[in-house]
Parts: C-alpha cells; structure tokens; sequence
C-alpha cells in the first residue's frame, strides 16, 4: 500500500475531530474517494462490485432474517427480527405492502428453502428496492452470520464534470465506516478497502489519481 | 469431453490479425458457415475470415460502446449489434461497409449495457443502464417488425445497470439477466407479466458481471462478478430441497489453481462448449498468460495454459468446435487463433509441437535453375 500508516492515523483523526467539532443531526459515514486516471470507461474492463469490509460501515444495521423454522427460532433467540414463510405468503405479494417491508429493514438474509420462494411469494419488489436477500445456510451461526454480514458495499464508477476545467474527472466513492468508530476501526477499513480496490485496477496504482477520505459533511483529507 | 482436452492441450498460436489502429477488441462471435464479428472500442464491428483471420469489411453505424454483438441462428448472414447509444441495429453480412438494415431504438433515455436474440431469432432483448438513478428496464422487441417500437418492458427486477442479458439456448421464452445490484434474475416470458414471469432471483452479494447457460440440458448459470468473482447455480434444482449453489468463490484471483500455487489475476469469461459438455472459464494473468480452465461443481480445473499470445488484456474468446479452434481478442488489437499443434506463420513465439502443413510451408524445393545461372556468370 502506497499510503504510510502514519498517513493514514492523521486523515482518519482529522476526519473524527473534525466532525466532534461541528456535530450533526445523524452519524455521520466515513467515505473513501478515489479519482481515477488512465481509465476510459468506454473501453476499460468495469470497475464494479463490493469490498468486504471488517466492521460495518453503518451504525444502526437493521437484519430481518427470512427464516426456516431453524432459523427463526435463532432468531428469536437473538432478539432479531424474523419472519416465516407464512408471515410472507400474508403480504399476498401486494407492492406497497413489499415495499414498506424493504424501507422497514437494511438488509435481509434467507434460508435456502425461502430464498428461492422469493419471487414468487413477494414478486420483484426486494429487487427492485435493492434489497434482495443474501443466502443464510445452516452451517454458519446466526449472530456471526450478521456480525460478520460485512453488508457488501457497492463501489461503482461515478463521472463528475468539472465545470472550470470541463473535465470529466471518475471519482468512486466507498463508505468504509462511520464517525462512531475508533481510529484503528476505520484505519483498518480503509487499508481493507484501498488494497482491494487497488488490486482490481488494470494498473493498479498508475489507475489512481488522488485518494481522500473524509465524513458526510466534512472536509476531505488526502492520503495519496 | 477427453477429446476437446486432448485439443486444448495442444493449442498454440496458429495465426495474428493486429489491425492498424489501436483498438480493444470487446467480444468475438460466429456462426457455424460463417465468419467471425468482433467489436471494437471504437464503435466498429469488423469481419474476420474464420480460418485465416483475414479481415473481411467492417460495419460503421454506432455513435457509442458497442455493449454486445450476435448472429442469427438459422441465417449467418445477419449479424446484430447493441450499443450505449441508445440502438440496436442489425447488418447484413454480405452487404459489408453499408448501413444497418435495421435498427431498434427505446426511450430516448435509454443506455444499452446488454442485449441478446433469443434461439428462435423473433425476440431481441436488450438491458439499459440506470435512469434517473432510480430505474434500469429490460426491453423487448419483435425483431421481425421493422421501424417498430419496443413490444414492452420489464422495470422492476433489477435496481442497477443490466450488463448482460442471456436468452436460453434451446427454450425461446427463457432469459437471464445479470447487474451491478448483484442480482441474476430468470423470466419464462410465456407467463406474461412481469413479476408472474421472474422465476427465480440469484444473489451473486457482487456485482453481475457476465451470465452464461451451462449444464446439463443447459439448466446451470454460471455468473462472473466485475470483482472476478463466480457463482455455478442448479436451477434444476429450484423445486427440489437441495441449495441452488454448485460452486461459489467470492475472489478466483485467491484460489490455487495453477501448478506451483498461485491463480489467475481476472477472469476472461465462460462459455459451454455443448457437445462436449464442458463449460469452458477463459482466466488471465498480468503477464499476458491465459489459463483454460473447466468448471463444475467441484470448482475450477486448469486444463491448459497459454504463452506468446497477447500483450495485454483479453477481453473476448470463443471456441470454434467446427474449425477445433479458439480465438481470442484483447486490449492490444490482436485476434489470435489458437490451433491444436498449430505454428505462427509470421514472427511470434512458436510453440515445438509442428503441424504438418507448417512443415510443408517451410520446406521450399530447391531451385536448381537459379544455381546454375549463378555458377556460369
């Protein structure tokens, strides 16, 4: 990796000073961006997918778990939301009440036996929220099942036009964790994050043109 | 299936086509009888002879990235291509150098990232990007009625850019989509609406990259993810009891499959090689290697592994099982064919194993004639 740890502490506490500083009405997320050159993404290979990150980058990490009878009776074990099948035939596949279901929770995790009743029980309305379950099997254990639901977060290209200089300059950005987090948490993140990220560019470092790392509101802090 | 790996194993470079200008090519296609379509990153798609790789003409038309190219199945003459400026056109092969015959277009907000044609040649189907950031649609033509407009589309599966859209080999009213949001979806068009038609929804937790019919009277997905990730599902098996998942590896860059350690560092695509029931993985490594490799529930096996051929990354392959020979395509403008014991004509690496007809090629007769006139002057 290309950026000192040293670099790295002194972003990252910048970032977390500066948001005691001027403190907000929610929990602030913690973003790396990374601008990319040497990159066309006309022709180039698409820089897409999800980073797999140690501790999650959301503070409140609502799961409702869509369960077998197995796996509902973990669930409530572990104070989780749950339902069952049947508590999903109920909402007799009408859109707004999917919907509702979709906004109510961040993420959901399915039994095999349910995953694949999906789309015919609700129709495509998780899909289309965003929401879609990931697969939950019976040889993982439900709480480090969501501990460890490193809830994928999606990296995706994003062209920003320059007015001044009438460029395009592809900017991504990442959440890697929050403003509640310790130091060594989001240090660790980031490092997670950038080497991957890194790893999957064509030229690795000579596709990287600037890397920040900064809070929702704040100021950027540059590491590269 | 032992014939074709007899035949991989003894692949090398047979010919080079490395046109003039620098373009990548995207993706290569043919047609039994036919010859080969590549598309390039400069909006062209161009014909090569399948044997000699001569180039044969070029279509010009597209005012964006070419996001997919096709034949027709029954009629090698028609060659269809999709495009992020918003069309799909269709050129006719013998009429090179001229106009689409036709072309299909959408919403004029509309971004093509994927299409296919389904096995009955009627349904052209293609995927947009993201609209509005809100909505990605899948969008359906009768491809037999010109100038029409789209016959509907499907708005609700997906919730990002749909990079591939797969028509079923054999069953005209199965398709499969892939996109960013991770997800794989399969519709039976034959139920009408939307959501009657999902039939199943597949999570790659990724982003969907490419999405390939496999298996056993093709009933498998195999899903490659932008991240070089890959999934294997059953969907043979969405009724039964058992897990839909065959294989899955979250990073294939992490998994040992050459000799002496060590993996691939992307992944090039998957295609199934029907008569010989394999379903063929295409893997690179930086250096310019390329790794064939088979894959099936017991994950992938390297069945061969090629040198001297690209100097960069590849972006396209196909096996050609009439001509027994794969072709591949890349970022540094080279269509490579690949032949068992085959030898570069030209200057390249060259392989020990020698064909017969190279042996021919190299012996030349001996000119007596021009010996004699040498020795009286």
């Amino acid at each position: 990796i290309k950026v000192s740890r040293d670099t790295l502490y002194e972003a990252v506490k910048e970032v977390l000073q500066g948001s005691v500083a001027k403190p907000r009405k929610f929990v602030e997320s913690v973003e790396l961006q990374i601008s990319l050159k040497n990159y066309d993404p006309q022709k180039d290979k698409r820089f897409s997918g999800t980073v797999r990150l140690k501790t999650l980058p959301r503070p409140k990490f609502s799961v409702c778990v869509l369960g077998d009878q197995q796996h509902c009776d973990e669930a409530k074990a572990a104070d989780m939301p749950h339902m069952d099948i049947e508590a999903l035939k109920k909402l007799n596949k009408n859109k707004k009440l999917v919907k509702k279901l979709a906004k109510k929770y961040d993420a959901f995790l399915a039994s095999e036996s349910l995953i694949k009743q999906i789309p015919r029980i609700l129709g495509p309305g998780l899909n289309k929220a965003g929401k879609f379950p990931s697969l939950l099997t019976h040889n993982e254990n439900l709480n480090t099942k969501v501990d460890e639901f490193r809830h994928p977060v999606p990296f995706y290209e994003r062209c920003i036009l320059l007015n001044k200089w009438r460029n395009w300059v592809l900017c991504l950005a990442v959440a890697v964790g929050h403003v509640k987090m310790t130091e060594d948490e989001l240090v660790y993140n980031i490092h997670l994050a950038v080497n991957f990220l890194v790893s999957l560019l064509k030229k690795n470092w000579q596709n990287v043109r600037a890397l920040y790392v900064k809070s929702t509101m704040g100021k950027p802090q540059r590491l590269y | 299936m032992e014939v074709l790996e007899e035949q991989l194993k003894v692949l090398s470079v047979s010919r080079r086509s490395r046109p003039e200008e620098p373009t990548y090519l995207l993706d290569v296609v043919l047609q039994p009888g036919g010859p080969l379509a590549v598309s390039c990153s400069n909006f062209s798609v161009r014909l090569h002879d399948r044997e000699s790789l001569r180039p044969l003409g070029e279509f010009l038309g597209h005012s964006g990235p070419i996001c997919g190219i096709t034949f027709a199945r029954r009629s090698s003459d028609l060659l269809f291509s999709g495009s992020a400026d918003g069309s799909v056109r269709l050129w006719d092969v013998r009429r090179r150098g001229s106009n689409a015959v036709q072309t299909f277009g959408s919403d004029s907000t509309h971004s093509f990232c994927s299409f296919d044609l389904n096995c009955s040649d009627a349904l052209l189907c293609a995927g947009t990007e993201q609209v509005d950031g809100e909505d990605s649609f899948l969008v359906f033509w009768d491809r037999r009625k010109a100038g029409a407009d789209p016959l509907g589309v499907y708005s609700e599966s997906h919730s990002d850019d749909i990079t591939q859209v797969r028509f079923h080999p054999q069953d005209k009213d199965r398709l499969a989509s892939g996109s960013t949001d991770g997800l794989v979806n399969v519709f039976d068009l034959s139920r009408g609406a939307e959501d009657e038609a999902l039939l199943a929804t597949l999570n790659s937790d990724s982003s969907a990259g490419a999405v390939c019919w496999c298996g056993p009277a093709s009933s498998r997905l195999l899903c490659l993810s932008h991240d070089e990730g890959l999934h294997l599902w059953d969907l043979s098996r969405l009724d039964s009891d058992q897990p839909l998942s065959l294989f899955s590896a979250a990073d294939t860059r992490s998994l040992e499959l050459l000799p002496g350690g060590g993996g691939v560092d992307y992944l090039v695509g998957g295609s199934y090689l029907e008569e010989a029931e394999l379903l063929l993985v295409v893997g690179g490594t930086k250096s310019g290697e390329l790794h064939l490799m088979s894959c099936d529930g017991g994950g992938l096996r390297l069945l061969r592994s090629l040198e001297g051929g690209h100097a960069s990354t590849v972006r396209c392959f196909l096996w050609d099982a009439q001509g027994e020979a794969l072709v591949t395509g890349g970022e540094d403008a080279q269509l490579l064919l690949w032949k068992p014991g085959g030898e570069e004509l030209t200057t390249g690496k060259k392989e020990t194993m020698k064909s017969q007809s190279a042996l021919r090629l190299k012996s030349r007769p001996h000119k007596k004639h021009a010996y004699q006139r040498e020795k009286t002057t």
